[in-house]
């Protein structure tokens, strides 16, 4: 008798042979949609709804995607999430080594961004890469940095960054910001275009919700606020004719 | 010893006719030789601490401490070789982040402890190995509450309230036995733990100048191991130097104070 | 049933992130050009991530094609460099650098560098040199090179202005007499990058300007280049 299996939507199909090439099959499964990320007068704020889509299913909707890493370091990620938990525990293991050394230095962005960014390189370059994509940010000796780094191992720094959708929705709309103010947004509008692009990308993405996180990180260290709700407006609907309606 | 010459005591994996292991009683007469170090599992916190002759003016401090983190809520105090310490305290620290990447949570304290444990017992069984010169007082904090155990060169190892190893032993383990340990609270500890430490090194090694290490896990912390602030121990060494050390009467008012609670 | 639109039958481990480089060598100076844009599609990345780098006092590499490949590319080399340099108590020539980063790229023939370097200094006679290379290591010194998106865009019109190619009025045996000075060249950088960033897409934001001679050493000029 056949045992019964249930087929996830990623499962593989076929089977390994002996003496063929390894073949890894990675895809998503339990995936988070656009993070983003902008500098400001203080700091860095970061910005990510807290979905976890399973396919098209809303399927965690409490999911942080923004994290704390060290004290004065933030992580954002969208793509898979136990790739990202896998990423979480070795970083957690690194800083938690770093601190047996008892020696009053901890890891600053620049160096958590960088063996991010190895161990991402790595992954692609054995043909099994992690699944996401990361914007990591925060404040070393004074100054702030951003970068970006995907599953390619490709990185970028800039001061406004975004990931998947964002790229294309919420970056020009941060750019912009940052091009009126000349690179020297305050908190009030840093925060105003992050959640305009929030809203944006609710209104466009499918695999968006309207409940979202805010990090910052400045002098004073990480903080990230609660899960929040994000206002939205959807009577305009109505007034919309030729759709079959 | 009547032992030396018989051949019994070249290998640990041969008992004598007495049913003794030699090398493992060597390892720990030679874990017992440096220094002291004292445990005490008070009231809501553990604490931790070493004391041993500094032996040359010209060492840079803290560059070979005896007391280290095993993972973020459990520490560890050595005595013995420092190089045989420095291996423990590797295989202390790998089976602490294995255990947190299989279960995702920090390890408890005695299970750290048996695995270490477990790792310097198999030390003790292979003519191909020495067992190591070291003994090992781990303390931490987990969801059962805070731990204290100690594991000697034979891979034995017991959970304690108050425990204490090397040359200040026997005098140091009277005086813990009259300190009403379930009730004292961590400062307090710390003060008594520091006039222990020195009594035992001026004992034994006169005024010699001292190399002291005290850590705690208490509530203060978040339940981190951390270092004791080093106002604290200061403060402990003036009293200490201050009530006159030769007496046996040291720090009899305080322990009269204990043994009231008791 | 697909969870997302990311999944094909096999994962592709490359990226073209688009930019160009430019080098022309003088008789004793040698210039190479880089844009700073980063692309992946139709998104910028970013409009500031330098392409060329200093490793000598003496050499430039600058690398387009996929930029996690170069990076990691450009980061051996500098480990090699600084090794040579702590082994034989100088620095690497020109001629050894180039040679050296053949043999590193044809060690990854099986699975390459997506990588177009150039390399740029003064060799030991005191000559411009550059060397281009393809993805598997193939080396040969020119020149003048243009490599990248723009690439078909800039080689055949330095082919012309410099190499005077298919000109019936200059005589192939002449060419060489017509070695542009350092003022030219640099001129010529700058014209074509403003051309390259007006009709292709993955050029532009800013150009970097290595210029190298044996006085000197190594300047570099950073102008704007159109952001659209």
């Amino acid at each position: 008798m056949d045992p019964i299996t249930y087929k996830l939507p990623h499962t593989p199909q076929g089977i390994q042979k002996p003496g063929e090439p390894v073949k890894h099959i990675s895809s998503p499964a339990v995936t988070g949609s656009s993070v983003l990320g902008i500098k400001y007068k203080d700091g860095l704020m970061f910005a990510a709804d807290c979905l976890g889509s399973y396919g098209s299913m809303l399927k965690f909707k409490n999911q942080h995607r923004l994290h704390a890493i060290g004290k004065s370091t933030v992580l954002a990620f969208s793509g898979d999430v136990s790739d990202f938990q896998y990423m979480q525990e070795t970083l957690d293991e690194l800083m938690n080594s770093e601190r047996n050394w008892e020696d009053d230095q901890s890891l600053g962005t620049k160096s958590i961004y960088s063996y991010i960014h190895a161990i991402m390189y790595q992954r692609r370059s054995k043909v099994d890469p992690l699944w996401n994509s990361y914007v990591v940010g925060g404040i070393e000796k004074g100054k702030p940095f951003m970068g970006y780094v995907d599953l390619y191992g490709t990185t970028y720094e800039a001061d406004s960054l975004a990931t998947g959708f964002g790229k294309h929705l919420a970056q020009p709309l941060m750019r912009k910001a940052l091009e009126d103010k000349e690179g020297d947004l305050t908190e009030e509008e840093a925060r105003d275009v992050l959640l305009r692009s929030l809203r944006v990308l609710f209104y466009r993405d499918t695999r968006s919700l309207n409940l979202y996180q805010i990090a910052k990180v400045t002098g004073e260290g990480v903080t990230i606020s609660d899960p929040t709700h994000l206002d939205s407006e959807w009577e305009f609907g109505r007034n919309i004719r030729g759709y079959g309606f | 010893m009547t032992s030396v010459g018989t051949g019994y005591d070249i290998s640990s994996s041969t008992y004598s006719t007495e049913g003794r292991i030699y090398q493992v009683e060597y390892a720990t007469q030679a874990a017992n030789s440096f220094g002291t170090s004292i445990g005490m599992k008070v009231n809501n916190g553990v604490i931790l601490g070493s004391v041993s002759r500094k032996i040359s003016k010209l060492l840079k401090p803290a560059s070979n401490k005896c007391i280290s983190h095993v993972d973020k809520h459990i520490g560890i105090a050595t005595t013995g070789w420092t190089a045989d310490a420095r291996e423990i305290l590797n295989i202390a620290r790998r089976e602490a982040e294995n255990y947190r990447s299989s279960y995702k949570i920090p390890p408890p304290t005695t299970q750290v402890v048996q695995r270490l444990g477990f790792y310097i017992h198999a030390h003790t069984l292979y003519s191909s190995v020495r067992p190591f010169g070291v003994n090992s007082i781990i303390g931490g904090k987990d969801d059962n509450g805070y731990h204290l155990h100690m594991i000697e060169p034979s891979g034995e190892h017991w959970g304690y309230r108050g425990c204490v190893v090397g040359k200040g032993q026997k005098e140091v383990k009277t005086e813990l036995e009259r300190i009403d340990l379930d009730n004292i609270d961590p400062t307090l500890a710390v003060n008594r733990m520091v006039k222990m430490l020195l009594k035992a090194h001026r004992d034994s090694e006169k005024e010699e100048p001292y190399h002291m290490e005290i850590s705690w896990v208490t509530e203060e912390t978040n339940g981190y191991h951390e270092r004791v602030p080093q106002n604290i121990i200061d403060d402990a060494i003036n009293q200490f130097e201050n009530e006159g050390h030769e007496g046996e009467g040291e720090g009899a008012d305080e322990a009269q104070e204990t043994m009231e609670v008791e | 049933m697909v969870p997302t639109e990311h999944h094909g039958d096999q994962w592709e481990p490359y990226v073209d992130n688009g930019g160009s480089t430019l080098a022309i060598a003088g008789e004793d100076f040698v210039v190479i050009g880089s844009d700073t844009r980063s692309s992946d599609g139709y998104n910028i990345n970013t409009r500031y991530d330098p392409k060329a780098f200093k490793f000598t006092n003496n050499t430039v590499l600058a690398t387009t094609g996929y930029r996690a490949d170069c990076k990691s590319m450009a980061k051996s080399v500098q480990a090699q460099i600084t090794k040579y340099a702590h082994d034989h108590g100088k620095e690497m020539s020109v001629e050894a650098m180039a040679q050296m980063l053949s043999i590193m790229m044809y060690q990854k023939r099986f699975f390459s560098y997506y990588v177009f370097p150039i390399v740029a200094g003064i060799d030991k006679e005191g000559k411009g040199a550059v060397y281009s290379y393809d993805p598997v290591g193939n080396m040969e010194r020119v020149g003048f090179r243009a490599f990248g998106s723009s690439s078909a865009l800039l080689q055949p019109f330095i082919d012309d202005q410099l190499g005077f190619k298919n000109r019936a009025d200059i005589k192939p045996e002449e060419r060489e007499l017509h070695l542009p000075d350092l003022q030219q060249a640099k001129n010529i950088i700058t014209d074509v990058f403003n051309g390259a960033a007006e009709r292709d897409i993955y050029t532009g934001d800013g150009l970097q300007l290595f210029t190298i001679t044996k006085e000197g050493g190594i300047e570099l000029e950073e102008l704007p280049l159109k952001r659209d």
